[in-house]
């Protein structure tokens, strides 16, 4: 055991047990908070959490499909680009069949109702009819 | 059971017949026909007469007619002068059409009412009009015809102030509308069309090529290809046997100077026909200047008509038909359901009526 001195050496003695006890005080109330904290800090995580993840799982639906859509490179130009080539590898083959004098047949069959005529048509219509009767008599 | 109406446009061509019918269906053959020389070629084919490409390919063994020249039948122009041979053609052309329509239709049907209008060259006289209404008896029941560029500027709903040029193989139609049937003043016909450009062709490419092995079918089909007269471009070049060893040609001169051999009467054909119109009409014809028929293709040929119609005329403006092939046969078929029952009805009556007097 060490006797206290009297004079400067004993002040100096006693700042430093001062400033011990202050550093240990201090660890001592940090050890304190830093448990402290971690126990409140794991029961808000404990809370917030499915909270959390409930709010946002719609989210995470969301971006998987667009993903799926928008995040494939060229998914799009892709598509078309197949389309566009089997449309103009079908247009080859029609006008090559038909530059074989093939017969083409319309998808849709054309409505038989006649149009609407209007009199200055009508008129030329019966003119052709006209010069066809002449034909005839001729 | 109540009669089914069908409704053809027929363009019977020099080079190529074209139809078009209101099924949905239309289609098109040379107008070429064969008949076996032999029982052998007979039996080989299975059939008396063979018809467009199928003639074509296998002429070796066939008799080849082709019943249209210069846009009419066969020496329709003096049946009387040629009796036998007009009788011949008469029998080809109407066998041509009989074929063609089952191609679209099928075999007739008791049920059945064809109507059809058959378009004719611009200038076609009586006599050649007659042979069409001739060979289409028994075949259409009701039957009109109608001049060419006229069925090409209705199909496109084109009848006034419109020039149509219809560049054929046989003819090249000229005609001008101006919203009534055109009369012989507004049209005109020039014969130096796509076979005069196959012969002219035929026989630089022989000056040239004194050894190379070729026919006029061989230029056609390659012209239909390559036709040009614009003043740049690509070389063209031909495989043609020399001496029966396939040789790579260059034909690019001799091309183009054929297909610019038709150039000039189209022009002054053009400048003719708008010269003579009303003056205060002029600008809208020269305007809607329409190129129509198999040659509209030619490479060049718009923009050239173009500048000549810029040096004589001032100023022209031309446009080429979306289908040359099938522009007078649609334009035909159109025609021909426009027309009202009752003037179809009133034809046939008057058709029976002038049959029993004569």
């Amino acid at each position: 055991m060490r006797y206290l001195s009297c004079g400067l050496g004993a002040i100096v003695e006693a700042g430093k047990y001062t400033c011990a006890t202050v550093e240990y005080t201090g660890l001592v109330s940090y050890g304190a908070l830093k448990f402290g904290g971690r126990v409140v800090a794991h029961s808000v995580r404990k809370v917030t959490t499915p909270v959390a993840r409930g709010i946002t799982l719609p989210f995470v639906g969301m971006k998987k499909v667009t993903h799926q859509i928008f995040g494939r490179k060229n998914y799009f130009d892709e598509k078309f680009k197949s389309v566009d080539e089997k449309l103009t590898n079908i247009e080859a083959k029609l006008v090559s069949i038909e530059n074989r004098s093939m017969v083409i047949r319309s998808a849709v069959v054309p409505t038989m109702t006649p149009r609407k005529i209007d009199l200055g048509r009508q008129a030329l219509l019966r003119k052709i009819v006209e010069a066809n009767k002449s034909l005839i008599d001729s | 059971m109540a009669a089914r109406v069908f409704n053809v446009g027929i363009d019977l061509g020099t080079s190529r017949t074209v139809i078009a019918c209101d099924n949905g269906e239309r289609s098109f053959i040379p107008s070429y026909l064969g008949f076996p020389k032999d029982a052998v070629s007979r039996k080989m084919f299975g059939k008396d007469v063979v018809f467009g490409d199928e003639a074509l390919r296998n002429r070796m063994a066939l008799d080849i007619f082709k019943p249209i020249e210069k846009g009419v039948i066969l020496h329709s122009d003096d049946p009387e002068k040629k009796a036998e041979q007009y009788k011949k053609s008469l029998y080809v052309a109407r066998e041509l059409l009989k074929h063609i329509i089952q191609r679209v239709l099928g075999e007739k049907q008791p049920d059945m009412i064809i109507r059809g209008v058959i378009g004719a060259p611009a200038l076609a006289t009586k006599q050649n009009k007659k042979a069409l209404l001739e060979i289409s008896r028994g075949i259409l029941d009701d039957v009109l015809i109608a001049s060419e560029p006229f069925t090409v500027a209705y199909g496109l709903n084109l009848l006034n102030n419109t020039l149509i040029i219809d560049i054929g193989a046989g003819t090249v139609d000229i005609c001008r509308m101006h919203g009534t049937i055109p009369s012989d003043e507004d049209q005109t016909t020039t014969f130096k069309a796509g076979d005069y450009i196959d012969q002219v062709f035929l026989d630089l490419v022989t000056k040239k090529y004194k050894e190379a092995n070729l026919t006029i079918n061989m230029m056609r089909r390659f012209k239909e290809e390559n036709a040009f007269v614009s003043e740049r471009g690509e070389r063209v070049c031909i495989v043609l046997p020399v001496n029966g060893k396939p040789t790579n040609l260059d034909v690019t001169d001799e091309l183009w100077a054929a297909c610019r051999s038709i150039v000039p009467e189209i022009v002054e054909a053009v400048r003719k026909i708008v010269a003579t119109f009303d003056p205060e009409f002029q600008d809208g014809l020269k305007e809607n200047v329409i190129l129509a028929g198999g040659g509209s293709q030619i490479a060049g040929l718009k923009k050239e008509i173009e500048a000549h119609m810029e040096k004589t005329l001032g100023y022209g403006k031309v446009r080429k038909v979306e289908e040359p092939l099938y522009a007078g046969a649609n334009g035909a078929l159109l025609l021909c359901k426009d027309m009202p029952d009752e003037y179809w009805d009133e034809l046939r009556h008057h058709s029976s009526v002038t049959r029993v007097a004569s």
